[in-house]
């Protein structure tokens, strides 16, 4: 029908003549010749003889993936196939990376990595040291040792300390707690024997008068560990970090032993100002010559758990500060006694002296952020050259004032310390409203 | 012309005087009436369609095909001697078109004309034929046949007017452009509209519609004397 009307119309349009298809209907006359239809017609008839599923197989085209036919389901599936993969990829790969990049360091943390360590990885991380504190900068700070006696006694001076300081520094340098517990095990089985030297052979030396009060203290010691291990996770400390919760358990033990080691330390704490925490057990010595930590400041529950386990000073005046013990104790690891009253006062400011200068140098080569966190390292803001200067804490006031805390009560409970709060100070990888100005200080007051 | 007979033909009884007879082509109702009532009736079928024959030819009936060449061969031969004047090209190109529809014709769609079908295959032959001449130095298409001319002037004497006005006509169209030249033997040899026209050149309608146009103007200003 269509046809029909576009013929119509056709023969009604301009391109159309019929007096000229007449004229080319009589011209047409050539035929092809008769060889070539006879030719032609045996050709049909012969393939259409042929077995008619031959040539259906003939026609079927063999599978070609690269043909037009599949090229669009294969590239389709192709686009998939990467995109899933890469996805996957991405999926996979992401949170490994994440992982690579040590984790930020909590003010805490950063402050038990400072503490913590044994001589052999202050050797390993250079510029932090052991250091000797004084009896009067160790009472200055009276609320914090109570911190570092946990610390220490979950550890334990001799038995944990390497593991406990190995795990802290895992935080910062990425090593795992299992190589650190190797380590710890191998320095608690070498060093049991010279611990049992430690706690015996001293006490059959002494006096009975001096061993009732120790034997005394550890019958306390043993009924007061049981509360620490309920007081201590507690502690809102120890929901921060982990491993105080963890260990919590071995803290009973650890206490006893720490107890146990020298009595003589025991009297080094601080000018007992009256009403004031007792700095318990700041003075433990560690026989790997591991420096009592005074600057950490617990949280008060943690406080009087440990408490608890403290031993009420005494002639605090006149004993020498702990660290003194511990760097004059024997290297086989056992203690002797505390040369308490025979160190004359030059000694000590010689000594004093020399010790801040090997701080003064490592203090140099701490960064910014780790100085901040040091307290014995004060950072200052150098005024000519509006550049920031790591040093030696000069003054009771600076030394064990952590400026990363900017604790103004540690400060101001020291005598004649003033806290001078950070003016527009931005630590380095942190955006700041501002930057520039000087960290928190506790300077001495000048009269 | 008188073609083979098949089962059908039996129903169908031939009128005197008929043309043909095309009753071995598919089922009809003629056929079927005949069957039930068992009555003879005056029946000229319709001639089976240039697709019929063909689809019957892909299910093995070559009398289809034979059909079907007889019907087409000359409109196609004349297609490709208009085009190429040389009677030994354009039996070459029929044959190879008609070699070509017997290749395919399992593949046989009825999707559109027949004659689109075939008019498609041939003028891509002869796209080919053109491309391959034209890198042949020796062969132009437009060199006369020596047998074309000579079966021209083998009759002189006969030229009425009227053939001197076909002559002449002939002689136009190969003066025209190729592609209205194509366009116009299509329309006139193969019968095909103006859109099938299109469809076998692959232009569109207002292309093909416009060559036809020229070539018939360019011809009748050549005939003015004839027409």
């Amino acid at each position: 029908m269509s046809d029909y009307r576009d013929k119509s119309n056709d023969n009604n349009a301009d391109w159309h003549d019929s007096e000229l298809s007449a004229l080319y209907q009589k011209t047409s006359k050539e035929e092809p010749s008769q060889q070539l239809d006879q030719q032609i017609l045996d050709d049909a008839s012969k393939e259409a003889e042929k077995p008619l599923q031959k040539q259906v197989e003939n026609n079927i085209k063999p599978f070609a993936p690269f043909s037009k036919h599949w090229g669009i389901p294969m590239s389709m599936a192709a686009i998939l196939v990467l995109s899933v993969s890469v996805i996957l990829t991405i999926d996979r790969e992401t949170p490994e990376m994440i992982s690579k990049e040590p984790a930020p360091l909590l003010v805490d943390e950063l402050k038990i990595v400072t503490k913590d360590e044994t001589p052999e990885q202050k050797l390993s991380t250079p510029g932090i040291t052991p250091i000797e504190t004084t009896t009067e900068d160790a009472a200055a700070a009276p609320d914090r040792p109570q911190r570092q006696l946990v610390k220490k006694d979950r550890g334990n001076v001799q038995n944990g300390a390497v593991a406990e300081s190995d795990e802290s520094l895992g935080l910062s340098t990425g090593f795992t707690s299992d190589l650190a517990n190797d380590s710890a095990r191998e320095t608690q089985s070498s060093l049991r024997p010279a611990e049992s030297d430690s706690q015996f052979k001293p006490q059959a030396t002494r006096k009975k008068s001096e061993i009732e009060p120790i034997q005394r203290e550890r019958r306390k010691d043993t009924q007061t560990g049981a509360r620490l291990k309920k007081a201590l996770p507690k502690t809102k400390q120890a929901k921060s970090n982990k491993q105080e919760v963890t260990d919590a358990s071995n803290v009973s033990k650890t206490q006893h032993d720490k107890v146990s080691i020298d009595p003589v330390t025991k009297k080094t704490p601080a000018k007992a100002k009256p009403g004031a925490p007792k700095p318990a057990m700041q003075a433990a010595p560690s026989s790997m010559g591991i420096v009592a930590d005074v600057a950490s400041a617990p949280p008060l529950a943690e406080a009087e758990a440990v408490q608890e386990l403290t031993h009420a000073p005494q002639a605090a005046d006149s004993v020498s500060s702990p660290q003194e013990s511990a760097s004059e104790s024997s290297p086989s690891g056992t203690f002797s006694r505390a040369p308490s009253a025979n160190f004359s006062q030059s000694s000590k400011q010689k000594r004093l002296e020399k010790q801040r200068n090997t701080t003064g140098k490592q203090c140099l080569s701490l960064s910014q952020a780790d100085c901040l966190a040091s307290d014995t390292c004060i950072l200052e803001l150098d005024k000519a050259d509006k550049t920031y200067v790591c040093r030696a804490a000069s003054n009771h006031c600076e030394l064990n004032f952590i400026q990363a805390l900017a604790d103004k009560k540690s400060c101001e409970t020291k005598p004649n310390c003033t806290f001078t709060a950070a003016q527009c100070y931005c630590p380095p990888g942190v955006l700041c409203v501002c930057g520039g100005g000087p960290p928190a200080s506790c300077s001495l007051q000048s009269n | 012309m008188a073609y083979p007979a098949s089962a059908n033909r039996q129903n169908a009884v031939l009128k005197p005087g008929a043309k043909s007879l095309w009753a071995y082509s598919t089922p009809n109702i003629c056929g079927i009436v005949t069957a039930l009532e068992d009555k003879a009736y005056d029946c000229v079928q319709e001639p089976p369609s240039n697709e019929q024959l063909m689809l019957q030819y892909r299910d093995g009936n070559t009398q289809a095909f034979t059909e079907l060449y007889h019907r087409n061969k000359s409109s196609l031969y004349r297609y490709f001697l208009r085009q190429t004047q040389r009677n030994s090209i354009a039996e070459e190109l029929s044959q190879d078109v008609w070699a070509n529809i017997v290749r395919s014709r399992q593949r046989y769609q009825q999707t559109a004309k027949f004659t689109t079908f075939l008019y498609q295959i041939a003028h891509n032959r002869l796209v080919d034929y053109f491309r391959q001449s034209a890198n042949r130095p020796g062969e132009h298409p437009a060199e006369q046949d020596c047998d074309q001319q000579a079966k021209t002037s083998d009759h002189p004497d006969k030229q009425a007017e009227s053939l001197q006005a076909s002559q002449r006509l002939l002689e136009l169209l190969q003066e025209l452009p190729e592609e209205q030249r194509e366009a116009f033997i299509l329309k006139e040899e193969a019968g095909l509209s103006v859109n099938e026209i299109a469809a076998v050149t692959n232009v569109n309608t207002e292309t093909a519609k416009s060559r036809l146009r020229y070539a018939v103007a360019k011809l009748k200003q050549g005939l003015r004397g004839f027409l």
